[in-house]
């Protein structure tokens, strides 16, 4: 092994590289009606033991093991922000906001589940959204700007006919039909799709919120939710990750240099 | 390329479309009738990637294996807007305003397509073959449709024109005694669009639908006769545009805030492809 430390500081490029990425697609997203913003957790790579060899005249007491070296970081995961977007008015009678109130905490996180909306993809999969920029289609159902169908508690398509219905904020439609609001206990186990649309990966089975006296929630006709990406801290997040890429940058450049003169100046003679 | 560009410069290509739409609008703020269009956007693919393929060394994770890799946003749709606009009084006879929204004047079409418009600012032309008519066309020379699909027509020495807010044409003449007459010669052909998003705007204030075959659907589904009592139209009056010209400044502020935070990803990107490239200095 050369030098260690040479590719503990790609690696910290390659995770800088990586958060930028998401940054990046976060601020792409900062105008995208539902869309939950991303963070990064960086995990260091396991810690290698380092030993002393040869050193069998040490002094008395002191141990061969030299100590712990970590070999840089990757980035772990990408965990979904769940706070509540801002609320913008578009009186749009097809947009529908979901405003969640108090949702009971989760046993195992200790952080409170989410509520979304529930819709059914190409494939008749259940899909998750806070995406509340529905239109409705041909046939007078209620779906999103894909065309995914927005479902009922019982998993069944909504029809509305037209544009001219009213929803209360329980959820309610003129014609007596309920939208669904979903409560996932977990929502870390939501993976994003795109098109708006959240996957759910967890074991625990995703129970309706409809009628679950320990959740409050409101959704608004002519309301659409904002995407919950902050520019301005995402914009000084992104300086900083271009910053500690830069450093890495430069401990490599060093790591060269050291390089440079153990092969060039070590052993010259004259 | 880099993820970062890419991302990026996909956004801004979407961006710029709701400019366009933005500029469109605040253009047609004076176009009588016009309706505007609202943009949302919608994130794109996420790719899955599975950096850490021991699965068991991946300790403490809240999330499902691996990392979801988004690719920016795009526009999800572009909604009309049908919601009345201020009505605009100037005395003419042959400016008639909608009082209620969703409902559509239709013109004679020439080539089959049928085609509505909400501008009710009317003008009469020559009836080349008969010198004692003249026809009510819109302000492109296009005729307006009666209830029963033909082109209107008026006699061209008339008294009095009055258009009543069902749509129906009452015209005064004078007869051979010189005593005042008033007859009804027709209705206008009024509509109510039930599918208003299915509208397309062709030009010259006209909209059109979409081929309704291919959906499944016909004209039934998409638009109702209005009965005797609906749409409310007022006669000397013309539909403003509906256009709000503070809402869609600050949306131009916005949107192009979006576009200069998404310029800079990618000036970031390359500074940093750049650090890679002068590793070796």
């Amino acid at each position: 092994m050369m030098i260690r430390g040479f590719y503990t500081s790609a690696a910290g490029m390659i995770s800088q590289q990586r958060r930028q990425e998401m940054l990046t697609n976060n601020l792409a997203n900062a105008n995208t009606p539902g869309y939950k913003a991303d963070s990064a957790s960086f995990r260091a790579f396991p810690n290698l033991l380092i030993k002393a060899i040869g050193v069998d005249n040490r002094p008395l007491g002191k141990s061969h093991f030299v100590g712990e070296l970590s070999t840089g970081a990757y980035l772990q995961e990408r965990t979904l922000n769940f706070r509540q977007g801002d609320i913008h008015e578009t009186g749009n009678n097809t947009d529908i906001a979901l405003l969640q109130g108090v949702v009971p905490l989760n046993e195992d996180t200790g952080r409170p589940g989410g509520l979304f909306f529930t819709v059914e993809n190409q494939t008749g999969d259940v899909r998750y959204t806070r995406n509340g920029n529905f239109t409705i289609d041909g046939q007078g159902y209620l779906t999103t700007s894909e065309g995914f169908y927005v479902l009922d508690p019982q998993g069944t398509r909504i029809h509305v006919g037209n544009e001219e219905f009213q929803l209360t904020s329980e959820g309610l439609l003129s014609n007596g039909v309920q939208i669904n609001v979903a409560y996932v206990q977990d929502p870390n186990q939501l993976v994003k799709e795109g098109n708006g649309l959240l996957r759910y990966e967890g074991a625990q089975a995703v129970n309706t919120a409809i009628g679950n006296p320990n959740i409050t929630y409101q959704l608004r006709q002519g309301f659409i939710e904002r995407s919950n990406v902050d520019a301005s801290q995402t914009m000084t997040d992104m300086m900083a990750a271009y910053r500690s890429f830069e450093a890495n940058q430069k401990i490599l450049q060093a790591y060269d240099r050291s390089l440079e003169k153990a092969a060039n100046e070590i052993g010259r003679l004259g | 390329m880099n993820q970062n560009m890419i991302t990026a410069s996909v956004t801004m290509g979407q961006l710029q479309k709701k400019l366009d739409t933005i500029s469109h609008n605040v253009a047609n703020v004076n176009t009588h009738g016009f309706k505007r269009r609202d943009v949302q956007f919608q994130d794109l693919l996420f790719q899955q990637l599975n950096n850490q393929t021991v699965q068991q060394q991946e300790t403490g994770r809240n999330t499902p294996f691996g990392l979801r890799v988004g690719s920016g946003a795009k526009v999800a749709q572009t909604n009309i807007r049908m919601e009345q606009g201020a009505l605009l009084q100037t005395g003419r006879t042959l400016d008639v305003a909608f009082g209620e929204p969703n409902f559509l004047f239709e013109i004679v079409s020439l080539d089959g397509e049928r085609r509505f418009t909400r501008e009710g600012a009317f003008y009469f032309t020559p009836n080349p073959n008969n010198d004692d008519e003249v026809f009510l066309v819109t302000g492109k020379g296009d005729y307006v449709m009666s209830e029963t699909g033909q082109a209107i027509t008026i006699p061209a020495k008339h008294e009095a024109l009055k258009i009543e807010p069902n749509g129906q044409i009452l015209v005064t003449t004078k007869d051979e005694n010189n005593i005042d007459t008033e007859q009804e010669i027709g209705r206008l052909q009024i509509v109510r669009a039930t599918k208003p998003q299915l509208l397309q705007n062709i030009g010259d204030n006209y909209f059109t639908f979409p081929n309704l075959n291919e959906l499944g659907l016909t004209f039934d589904d998409v638009i109702e006769n209005a009965s005797a009592n609906q749409g409310k139209l007022i006669q000397g009056s013309l539909e403003s545009s509906n256009v709000d010209l503070g809402k869609e400044l600050s949306e131009l502020i916005l949107t192009q805030r979006a576009y200069q935070f998404n310029t800079r990803s990618i000036s970031m990107a390359d500074q940093m492809m750049g650090l890679v490239n002068t590793i070796r200095g």
